[in-house]
């Protein structure tokens, strides 16, 4: 600790502000001085709050901030509060950006729900509810009001196994409206969206999907994949020759009799913003820099925005952005350390990638392979040099892109985690070995951050979907 | 090095006959209970062959096992060389599946595929320790697609996803031969 006091004390003689401690990365060449110091507050440890696995908040956060207009004001129709971190985050809570949504059944203004603490991932694509997010106050929509979806010439319900790292989505597919942005989920409105419910009772211990994710793994009550994506398999999961073990049709609920089908496109869960009527081909992330870090155990909360649409309003403007196209399997291209991964790294002779780099805003941290010292007990996985560990890595676009250099750095978040931080600027974690390079939540910050889904142009029609562009 | 084994038809005939708890008349009838329980696999129809620890033939009847049961179209079982290793590969729409091994025995599987691979299937009679280590790689609260990291008695690999790809690297330490490293394999 006093070692740890010590460096403190000569960033603040070396006349380096506190409250550049979240200044996020940037493009330009590795200078010392030009980077933000470690995030200093909170180093007492205090008492965290208990852990409340479902946090239903009421829709309280009504405000947008953004990195080029940290102040928080009110959220344009196409506009979404983030925040990050709040009175009853956890450690589930790292870097965590989520939102609210509005949903109903079909058709109907008063069979409705208003549901918080949605992860918004940009690593996925649909809306995936726990059943337990149903229950919030004023709810007259339970999780299973929403009409199966059904595909022609089968005689159950569509139910879905969507597999992710931490593990498998499983549950019924039903159809919603959804409403969200602006005044109270007046903004925008698309209806008739395949949305999952992620239920798995009856699926425990089967072989339809092993490990299924439940609500009290998480403290959020769902995802919102807002990826590259517009489907959440796309045509891969229409063909059912392919057996992909994605969609099932279940007589009997998931405990009855489920079989592997092929589901059109139109019926599988879809990134529900693909669906509006104009602000369809993309969303933007974006937190302000000189937000994080700043939690010292009492104000934790971090707000940021998520923006619908690209080039659609005057807010969502990519005039001054650059562009970085993804490949087919969302790939773009990473070097780090003279490793080159993504889409011009390493592939297995067909064709198909051996590693990964992407942006993820469900991933939260900077996941990759380097010897820094990784932390212990509660940050296992993440790492936890003795002091600040200035790095850079080069971004290119899978096609026809200029290379950008990214500088971030990496320390050791504990006293800030102990302290109730849960925006962690510099938090960075092991991919083990090196098979990628994730560019996770602590990338969004100080930046906006362009998603353009597939297929789908912005930018005057130069660009089409899958890029990032910030 | 102690290891788990379960029942599995590309070893069983190994591994019963060094069971001392088997009596002699059991033994004896060994080659009836060996083609009952071929019998009664097939009927059963796919199941979980030996694949890491076992014998690299072993990804041929898993290919051939689970073409009979299933649509896909797999294709068939290659042998080829990453460096100085060989591996048997075989591919179907959705993943495609490689095992590297040395004499008569698989060190080290990697599959890559539009979803999850099948760990049950590749790692055989390692799958219980690989589920447990799993489940506490889930439990460090890294999001929901931090890689997840694989070290564990007899395991070390790692799986890994954007959300559009999943690719998995698991390694057998104690097989590996000494100049085999990780990173060479696709």
């Amino acid at each position: 600790m006093n070692s740890r006091l010590s460096r403190i004390a000569a960033s603040f003689l070396g006349g380096l502000a506190l409250s550049a401690c979240s200044g996020g990365g940037s493009s330009s060449a590795p200078t010392p001085s030009a980077l933000p110091p470690i995030c200093t507050k909170g180093l007492a440890a205090k008492s965290r709050p208990p852990q409340n696995p479902i946090k239903v908040l009421g829709g309280s956060v009504t405000t947008c901030a953004t990195a080029a207009n940290p102040t928080a004001s009110t959220c344009a129709n196409n506009q979404m509060p983030l925040v990050i971190g709040d009175t009853t985050a956890t450690y589930y809570d790292i870097n965590s950006p989520q939102t609210s949504v509005k949903i109903c059944a079909p058709g109907s203004t008063t069979n409705c729900a208003i549901i918080d603490s949605i992860l918004v991932d940009t690593g996925s694509s649909g809306l995936r509810l726990f059943p337990s997010a149903f229950s919030s106050a004023g709810s007259t929509l339970a999780s299973n009001g929403l009409p199966g979806v059904t595909v022609f010439g089968q005689t159950g319900t569509l139910y879905e196994c969507q597999g992710f790292l931490s593990g498998n989505a499983f549950g019924p597919v039903g159809k919603a409206d959804l409403y969200f942005g602006g005044t109270n989920y007046t903004g925008e409105m698309v209806s008739g969206v395949s949305v999952h419910v992620m239920d798995p009772s009856g699926a425990n211990g089967s072989s339809i999907c092993p490990n299924p994710i439940s609500a009290s793994q998480f403290n959020f009550n769902g995802i919102m994949g807002v990826g590259l994506a517009v489907q959440d398999c796309g045509s891969f999961c229409a063909v059912g020759a392919n057996n992909a073990d994605v969609y099932f049709n279940c007589t009997g609920g998931s405990s009855g009799t489920c079989t592997n089908i092929g589901v059109p496109t139109n019926k599988q869960v879809t990134n529900p913003i693909a669906l509006l009527a104009t602000d369809n081909n993309g969303v933007s992330m974006s937190f302000p820099a000189a937000t994080v870090c700043s939690g010292d155990g009492e104000t934790p909360l971090v707000a940021g925005t998520l923006t619908l649409g690209i080039d659609t309003q005057t807010n969502n403007s990519t005039s001054a952005l650059n562009l970085y196209p993804a490949d087919q399997f969302g790939n773009f291209t990473t070097v780090y350390n003279g490793a080159t991964y993504g889409s011009a790294g390493a592939t297995d002779g067909s064709g198909n990638p051996t590693t990964l780099a992407f942006i993820d805003s469900g991933s939260n941290g900077l996941f990759f392979t380097d010897k820094i010292a990784q932390c212990g007990s509660n940050l296992q996985g993440f790492y936890c040099p003795a002091g600040r560990e200035a790095l850079s890595g080069v971004i290119k676009g899978a096609t026809g892109s200029a290379a950008a250099t990214v500088n971030f750095d990496v320390a050791d978040n504990t006293n800030a985690l102990n302290a109730g931080d849960y925006a962690l600027l510099n938090l960075g974690g092991s991919f083990n070995n090196p098979t990628g390079f994730d560019w996770g939540l602590p990338f969004f910050y100080g930046r906006t951050v362009f998603v353009g889904f597939v297929n789908k142009s912005a930018h005057s029609g130069a660009w089409t979907g899958p890029y990032w562009a910030f | 090095m102690t290891v788990k084994m379960k029942t599995s038809l590309s070893d069983d005939g190994r591994s019963l006959s060094k069971r001392d708890e088997l009596s002699q008349s059991v033994r004896s009838r060994l080659p009836f209970l060996l083609v009952g329980l071929f019998c009664v696999a097939g009927l059963m129809g796919p199941v979980a062959q030996a694949t890491l620890g076992g014998s690299p033939d072993s990804i041929k009847s898993d290919r051939e096992s689970n073409a009979k049961t299933q649509a896909r179209k797999f294709s068939a079982v290659k042998t080829d060389k990453q460096g100085a290793f060989e591996f048997k590969e075989y591919s179907h729409a959705s993943h495609r599946v490689r095992q590297y091994y040395s004499g008569d025995k698989v060190f080290a599987v990697t599959c890559s595929g539009r979803t999850q691979c099948d760990h049950k299937q590749l790692l055989g009679a390692y799958s219980d320790e690989f589920d447990a280590e799993l489940q506490k790689s889930r439990a460090l609260h890294r999001g929901l697609r931090a890689p997840i990291q694989i070290s564990s008695e007899h395991l070390t690999g790692s799986i890994v996803s954007n959300g559009r790809i999943f690719i998995s690297k698991i390694v057998l330490k104690d097989a590996a031969p000494a100049d085999f490293v990780l990173e060479e394999m696709p």
